[in-house]
């Protein structure tokens, strides 16, 4: 079963964003976003295909 | 069709009768729980008035002082009504797979020996299809029902939902009638008469599987990033020629099998190379896939 649902990987250098990204796009994710913390860090937010099963870890727990 | 092969039918088939009578008799002993001393039918008809309505019209015209007592009271029958009914539910789902088992088992081998040794070709080939059915029903009657393996862990489900049931009733029962009336407790009564049902127990039992499924994948979904020697030997095994450049797909098979048979499903590659709780698996998979 593939991954589903948002997946965040947070405070990832910036050197290794690109680590991050090509390791997320192994996974056919349907959007990435990288969102600047301004400390050089950044969040890596993965968005897969809705959860077909409803249930409440569709969502990020933070 | 001549007399004799009738006659030879209707013996085999006292013989099965016969066999499938004693061997069910002997399965007395595995049911699993002592002989009851107390007359349980009795007790229950004993208890018909708390079921039939006669108590609820007392308790609907009793003085308001009065009618803690005899919900109480109520309640005390109709829960020692259902403890009864449940052990004996409990006993047989036991007991009826015991003698299932076993019976069929033993009828199957003595008309499987009987085919192999008594009587001519007519007689041979209805005793061996007898054996074939009587091991067929065994093998349906196995697949249909509960029983088995899973019965232990579905009795012990409707154990544990039946006191988690018992519970707001004991509270109530502490409380004057105003405060927990007969109508809540015949709602909560309800609820510890159903907990001990199969359905009820497998809808537990799924849910708590579910549960602990989604909380796995909830620690995983979000993580502060770790890099470790596991993950960058295993981000190496993958881009060896680095992340901007093509994965090497046979190794991303390698390492998607290790994955199905050794993290939950649904995980990302990344959250193995990158999450925080997978350091030991990490390294586990640098092991098994012997990367270098």
């Amino acid at each position: 079963m593939p991954p589903c649902g948002i997946w965040t990987r947070k405070a990832v250098p910036t050197a290794k964003v690109a680590e991050v990204v090509a390791a997320y796009r192994l996974d056919n994710p349907t959007r990435i976003d990288k969102i600047d913390n301004h400390n050089g860090t950044f969040d890596v937010v993965a968005t897969f295909p809705p959860c077909t099963d409803g249930q409440a870890s569709n969502q990020p727990n933070d | 069709m001549n007399i004799g092969t009738r006659s030879g039918r209707r013996g085999i088939t006292s013989l099965l009768l016969v066999a499938w009578c004693l061997v069910l008799s002997a399965c007395a002993p595995l049911l699993g729980y002592p002989k009851d001393p107390e007359d349980t039918d009795a007790t229950l008809s004993a208890l018909a008035p708390y079921f039939n309505g006669a108590k609820d019209v007392e308790y609907a015209h009793a003085p308001p002082a009065a009618k803690t007592n005899i919900r109480n009271e109520i309640i005390f029958a109709r829960m020692r009504a259902y403890d009864i009914t449940f052990a004996d539910f409990e006993k047989r789902l036991y007991g009826d797979g015991n003698a299932v088992t076993l019976g069929s088992d033993l009828a199957g081998l003595i008309l499987a020996g009987l085919t192999a040794t008594t009587g001519n070709a007519a007689t041979k080939s209805v005793l061996g299809a007898a054996s074939a059915g009587v091991i067929g029903a065994k093998a349906a009657i196995d697949k249909d029902l509960y029983y088995q393996k899973t019965i232990p862990a579905l009795l012990a489900q409707m154990e544990a939902d039946r006191l988690q049931a018992k519970a707001p009733i004991v509270t109530g029962m502490k409380v004057p009638d105003e405060q927990y009336p007969l109508v809540q407790a015949y709602i909560d009564l309800d609820a510890y008469k159903n907990a001990g049902s199969i359905p009820s127990a497998i809808n537990a039992v799924n849910k708590d599987a579910g549960n602990a499924k989604d909380d796995a994948l909830d620690t995983l979904r979000t993580g502060v990033f770790v890099e470790d020697t596991s993950g960058q030997r295993l981000r190496d095994y993958l881009w060896p020629s680095g992340v901007d450049k093509p994965v090497d797909k046979a190794h991303l098979t390698n390492l998607r099998r290790w994955m199905s048979a050794n993290l939950p499903t649904g995980v990302p590659v990344e959250a193995l190379l990158y999450g925080p709780t997978l350091a030991s698996k990490r390294k586990l998979a640098v092991s098994d896939l012997a990367v270098p």
